[in-house]
Order: structure tokens, then C-alpha cells, then sequence
């Protein structure tokens, strides 16, 4: 255990359940329907399971990786690698969890823009939440940890609010089961896989956990969270929506709070947006502080400042993408970053691994 | 630890500096004008007048409406209108019932509707209704103390609940419209000495209203249309002396479709539960109620057959039977379906039970 971090970093096991559920349930649980209903239909909670059961198998790859390392991801990279090749491997990935917390403001501050004041300044809203990042990234791994604790527990009641609309549902919907092809399911559940994206910060986090090897099954847990949420949200959907409706939608789970009506609230929707901060602010404070640690560890530095160049790309990025195709573009490759990245790279890293530590083991008894 | 502080500190002066810039146009309700209800008209080939009513409360707590008429190619455009003539912005998040004016309706209501979809402050519990009548004049009448949209909105949803018509608003509506074998129905508005009353039910054919069906039959309407029903009423005349109303407990309504997609029948099992609200002849036995029960199970599969017939001679789906055929089939063709929709026999078999019969014999 000699790579991992100071007792006084680490957190306890059991609060991966959080951080992998919070970094995992973002904006993409506002708007995921339409996208893989286009072509799973009525069959799309399947594909929801089905997506589920991928990530849980790269989560147990994630374990598998790195109880045999016991060290993170750009360290793993320096001993199989070297010091160059490994550093461009993990500078790869730190762009990749930065695009994750870009991509999770832009859409954020798009669904304030479109549903609650288009006029906001967005320059002002970027930068108040990015103040709010620095003081979270800079207070530790615990503090972020424990954000991610509150990011689930506090806005938990919204999930709740998702049984208004089942007086209008008609889940005959669902019928008929297994409507569509092989080759439709997978498609979808290509799309499926952005809902839960973001997980793999855990990557960089692992020396944070005490005990590290107890804390895998309550990552699995966390994941199985997101998947039972997802699959709510999706049939509340089906059965709340006829299938050409859905394909309107721009963020069908908002549309659902568009029939709540309560005696003190007339719009829920205005609640709901504004208690999704709590939701996204993990998910920010994650990817930053996981690409600074990236950042900090490749170069050597020990500064503190470079949480702020982090913050700085953040926020240019998240102010100069503008216009809801150009969002698009940007969650786009974003999500097919993190699909080459998790789906391909992280089996081939394990197996390579794998492969290395037979050959080098090997060596050394030769050497003997 | 001192540094944290500092830094929380900084961090909250800032925000309260900040949120300032933050360029979010108050609304305080104080200086805007709510429109409960609109009414939409064409009145030319693609000018729309629509006329938008908002309470003007009165320091007496009495309730003035007040009414705004403007004309233009789109909506919107009318709302900047109507804000042209009056002293406080118009705002639409607080609307509770539009209505379309006959003609209106025949020519198709979905440009009309796209404006209540595409506008977040719009929400889907907003009612839908189809107007004889001109909406401009309808909707200047006092109508109680209390402002029109809220009085049309109470008139529909009363009848909602106590089950005297279908359940409608503008999700139903849309999802109606959108599903593939199903088509809407909205309630249509009159007026009747000076009250409006809800006079009959619309059938579309798309967002074309094409049919209506007038009070009478509502009851066989309901029953048909959902899963499961309560509260309906029904009142039939037996011969000369003999008229019976009852009240519907619990219904329950199943397909049985054996061929899906084919030419071949499709039934409608129906079973009621019911109690009898008021009979006059003579003292019921139970041997009356048998006949009772049997003379009303061939009233409503005669008269609920009829009205399926005239469905599918004008091609619509009120009742949804596409959707029933949609989630038993693997390979749903529309096309095919409509073709196919008018030639199907669709019968439909009652089996009533009256349970009580209030508290005289």
C-alpha cells in the first residue's frame, strides 16, 4: 500500500456508492430519452439495462486494474509506458474528464437559457458556479467526496415528483416486448452509454479510498442506482408519452414535470432546474479535480494554481460554445472520447497489463 | 483552515455582487398581466385573431374580466399585440383554457398548438376546447365572481371528475395526436341562455375536427375508452312506463383481438358494476333486476356498436383501438392499419350487474 494517499485524504469505502452514482447521473438524465428511443422504441428500457450491466463489467475491470497497481491511472501509464508515451496516454484522459465537466455545465446552463430566463449572462453563471468548483476542488478529495454525498441525498425527493405523471400513463406502451432488432438495441445502447459516463474518474480517485478493495462493491451498488433511476425515468416516459411525442422532446424528463401541479407551485419545472444544481455540482467538481491531480502528476507540479488554469479552460470553453448544435457537437465527441476510451482502451490496458507483468515477471526469473 | 474561511467569505461577497449581473428579467406579478384563457379564430387565410382575458381584481375583491383582441399571422405576434394596447405586459404562465372556434377547429388546430408546446411558461394541464361561437363574445361575458379562464377551467375539470366526460388536457391531446392509432377528442362549448354548458364531445381526425358526439351518448364513449371506469351515468326508457338511471361503480374493459392486423373481429369485453339511482315502476324485485340488467346490456351493445360504426366510416379512432392492435402486433404498419380499420367487425359484449339499488326497495 505504499503508493496510496495520506490517511487524512482518504475517504471511506463506502462513499464510492456516492461518487460513482453522482458522477454518473448529470444533465443526460434530462433529455436521454429521445435519443435512444429514436431507434429502440418502446423497447429502450433494455437497452437501459443492458447498458448497465456494460458499465458494471468495466467498473469490475476498473477493480481488476487496479488492485493489481494499487496506484492511479497516470502512474499505471508512467510503469507500463514511460514516462512520454504514458504522460500523452493520460493527458488523453484528462481531456477527456475536463469535457466531461464542460459538457455537463454547457447543457446545464442551455436548459436555464431555454426553460427558465432566456436572457440570463451566461459569462456571470459560468463563472459564479466555477467559484463555487474552486472552492470545492481546493478543499480536498473529502470535501469533493462529500459534496457527492449531499449531490444525492439532498435533491433526492425530485425522483419522487416523477409519480405525478403516471395518472396519465398508459403502459400498454410497453407492449410489445422485444419489438425491435438486435442491431437497433445495440445502436441505442451506444447512446445509452453517455447516461453513464463519467465514472471512470474512480481511475484517479482509487488511492483517495481506505481499503480500497472493499469499496468495489459499493461502486457497483452506485452503478445499479443510476441504472434503477434511469429505468424509472424511461418507463414513467414510455408509458407518460406516445412514441412520436417522445421524438419532440428536447429534454423529455423535464417535460414530464410540465404536469405537476402542486397548490403552492404552479410550474414545478422551476424547482426542479434549480435543485438540479446540487445534482451537476459533484459531477463538475469531479472532473476537475481529477484532470488537475492528472495535470499535477504528469508535470511534476506541486502547485496549487493549476486547479485554476483547470477552472480557466473550463470556463472559456463552457462561454465560447454557443447555439444548441454546436452543444451538441461538443457532448457529441465527448461521448465517443469516452467510448474509445472506456469501451476499447480500458480492456486493452488491463490486458496489457496483464501480459506485461507475465513477461517482466518472467524476466526476472530468468534473470535469477 | 483561516484560508478556507477567507476564502468562503470572499466567495459569498462575491456572489452577492454577482448576482446582479446576472441579466434575469424579474417578473413581479404586481407589473404583468396573466392571461387565463385565449381564444383562437381564423379570420382570414392565415391571420388568426385570438382574444386573451385577464382578471382585472377590484378593490371590493369582486373580479373584473378584461379582454384583448388582436389579429396576426402568428400567436406571439398577437401577444405582443395585445401588450401594445394594455399598460402591463401580457404573460401566458398562468393559462388555463384555450379555445377554438369551430370553424377553426374543422380546419385544424396543430400551428395553433405549437405555440403552447414550444413555450416552457405553458404548462400540459392547460385545457383545450372547441367553441360554437365566437370566442370574442364568449369570453367578455362575467361569468360568477371570478375571472373566465378560471371559470372554464373549474367547468372542465369538474366534469372530468365527476366522470361526466373524458379526461382531457393539452398532454392528452398531444399524445392523442401523436400516437399512431389513436385520434384526440376535445370537449366543444356552448351557450345556452346566457350559461355555457358543455354541449357535446369533438372527434378528430388528425387535429381536423371532422365529428361530434352529442351528451347522450358520452356514456358509452366512457366506458369504452378506459381500462377501467367509475362514476358514469346512464339513463335508459325499457317501454311506455318503465325508465331506469343508473350509476356505474367500477367498469372494466378488455380487447379481445385473436388475429391482430387481420379482417377478422375484434370484441370488446365490457363489465359493469352498478348501482341504480332512480327507477320508476313499481317496486324492484329481484327478478326486475335481471330483466334490468339484461336491457341494459343490449342498449349499450347496440347503441355502442352504432357509434363504433360511425367511427369507422369517417376513419378516426377515438377509443384508441389502433393502439390496442399497435401493442399486439410485432410489425405495426400504419398504413396498413387504416386501410384495413374500417372493414373490421367490432362487436362489443356487456355483462352488467346491478349490486344495490339505493335504500328503498
Amino acid at each position: 500500500m505504499f503508493e496510496l494517499e495520506k490517511k487524512e485524504m482518504q475517504i471511506s469505502p463506502f462513499l464510492v456508492f456516492f461518487n460513482i452514482h453522482a458522477v454518473q447521473v448529470g444533465v443526460g438524465v434530462l433529455g436521454f430519452q429521445r435519443v435512444i428511443m429514436k431507434s429502440a422504441g418502446n423497447d429502450s428500457w433494455i437497452v437501459v439495462l443492458v447498458a448497465g450491466i456494460i458499465v458494471s463489467f468495466i467498473i469490475w475491470l476498473m477493480y481488476v486494474l487496479l488492485n493489481r497497481h494499487q496506484k492511479d491511472i497516470v502512474e499505471i501509464h508512467k510503469d507500463l509506458f514511460g514516462k512520454w508515451i504514458g504522460g500523452m496516454i493520460s493527458f488523453i484522459w484528462i481531456i477527456y474528464w475536463l469535457m466531461i465537466g464542460m459538457v455537463t455545465l454547457r447543457n446545464y446552463i442551455e436548459i436555464v437559457e431555454v426553460w427558465m430566463f432566456p436572457t440570463i449572462n451566461i459569462y456571470m453563471f459560468s463563472l459564479i458556479f466555477i467559484i463555487l468548483a474552486y472552492y470545492c476542488v481546493t478543499g480536498g478529495f473529502r470535501i469533493v467526496a462529500g459534496l457527492s454525498f449531499l449531490g444525492v441525498c439532498i435533491p433526492f425527493y425530485l425522483f419522487f415528483t416523477f409519480l405525478f405523471p403516471i395518472e396519465f400513463a398508459h403502459f400498454r406502451n410497453l407492449l410489445p416486448i422485444w419489438n425491435h432488432s438486435i442491431k437497433e438495441i445495440t445502436l441505442s445502447t451506444k447512446d445509452m452509454i453517455l447516461g453513464y459516463l463519467g465514472f471512470s474518474t474512480l481511475l484517479m480517485y482509487y488511492p483517495n479510498i481506505k481499503h480500497p478493495k472493499k469499496s468495489h462493491k459499493w461502486a457497483q451498488l452506485g452503478n445499479i442506482l443510476t441504472m434503477v433511476i434511469y429505468l424509472f425515468i424511461l418507463i414513467v416516459t414510455i408509458g407518460f408519452f406516445s412514441e412520436k411525442q417522445v421524438s419532440k422532446q428536447i429534454w423529455a424528463t423535464l417535460s414530464l414535470w410540465k404536469i405537476v401541479e402542486m397548490p403552492f407551485v404552479e410550474r414545478f419545472e422551476y424547482i426542479g432546474i434549480t435543485s438540479w444544481v446540487l445534482i451537476i455540482l459533484p459531477n463538475i467538481c469531479f472532473s476537475v479535480w481529477a484532470s488537475t491531480k492528472g495535470i499535477r502528476k504528469i508535470f511534476n507540479l506541486k502547485s496549487k494554481k493549476v486547479v485554476v488554469v483547470t477552472l480557466g479552460i473550463l470556463f472559456c470553453v463552457t462561454v465560447a460554445v454557443q447555439g444548441r448544435e454546436n452543444i451538441a457537437l461538443l457532448s457529441k465527441t465527448m461521448s465517443y472520447l469516452g467510448i474509445c476510451l472506456i469501451f476499447i482502451y480500458m480492456p486493452l490496458l488491463t490486458l496489457i497489463s496483464f501480459l506485461l507483468s507475465k513477461i517482466r515477471r518472467g524476466k526476472f526469473e530468468k534473470g535469477n | 483552515m483561516r484560508r478556507v474561511i477567507n476564502l468562503f467569505i470572499l466567495f459569498l461577497v462575491m456572489l452577492m455582487f454577482l448576482s446582479g449581473c446576472m441579466h434575469i428579467r424579474e417578473r413581479v406579478l404586481d407589473d404583468i398581466q396573466l392571461a387565463t384563457a385565449a381564444g383562437y379564430e381564423y379570420i382570414g387565410e392565415d391571420k388568426i385573431e385570438v382574444t386573451a382575458v385577464f382578471p382585472n381584481f377590484q378593490p371590493d375583491k369582486s373580479v373584473k374580466n378584461e379582454i384583448l383582441v388582436a389579429s396576426s399571422i402568428m400567436s406571439k405576434e398577437v401577444r405582443d399585440k395585445h401588450s401594445l394596447q394594455s399598460e402591463k405586459p401580457l404573460l401566458s404562465g398562468k393559462l388555463e383554457v384555450t379555445l377554438y372556434e369551430t370553424k377553426t377547429a374543422e380546419r385544424g388546430i396543430k400551428d395553433l398548438l405549437d405555440t403552447l408546446e414550444r413555450d416552457p411558461s405553458v404548462g400540459s394541464n392547460v385545457f383545450l376546447a372547441v367553441l360554437d361561437g365566437s370566442p370574442k363574445e364568449l369570453l367578455s361575458k362575467q361569468y360568477g365572481n371570478m375571472d373566465n379562464g378560471i371559470f372554464l377551467s373549474n367547468l372542465i375539470e369538474q366534469n372530468i371528475e365527476s366522470g361526466l366526460i373524458h379526461k382531457t388536457n393539452l398532454h392528452q391531446f398531444t399524445y392523442k395526436y401523436y400516437a399512431e392509432g389513436m385520434d384526440p377528442m376535445l370537449p366543444i362549448i356552448g351557450k345556452k341562455d346566457g350559461k355555457i354548458n358543455l354541449k357535446a364531445i369533438g372527434l378528430f381526425d388528425g387535429d381536423k375536427m371532422v365529428d361530434r358526439i352529442e351528451e347522450k351518448e358520452y356514456f358509452y364513449l366512457k366506458i369504452l375508452l378506459n381500462r377501467k371506469g367509475e362514476n358514469d351515468t346512464h339513463a335508459i326508457k325499457l317501454d311506455e312506463k318503465t325508465k331506469v338511471s343508473i350509476f356505474n361503480i367500477r367498469s372494466k374493459r378488455k380487447y379481445q383481438i385473436p388475429k391482430p392486423m387481420t379482417n377478422s373481429d375484434i370484441t370488446i369485453h365490457v363489465k359493469l358494476k352498478s348501482m341504480i339511482r332512480e327507477y320508476n315502476d313499481g317496486p324492484l324485485r329481484d327478478r326486475k333486476i335481471k330483466e334490468l340488467e339484461k336491457a341494459m346490456e343490449e342498449d349499450i351493445k347496440k347503441n355502442s356498436e352504432e357509434m363504433i360504426k360511425k367511427f369507422q366510416e369517417k376513419g378516426i379512432d377515438p377509443l384508441g383501438i389502433g393502439e390496442e392492435v399497435r401493442t399486439r402486433t410485432r410489425k405495426w404498419n400504419k398504413e396498413k392499419w387504416e386501410e384495413i380499420y374500417p372493414d373490421i367487425n367490432i362487436s362489443v359484449q356487456v355483462t352488467m350487474d346491478i349490486l344495490e339499488s339505493g335504500i328503498i326497495e
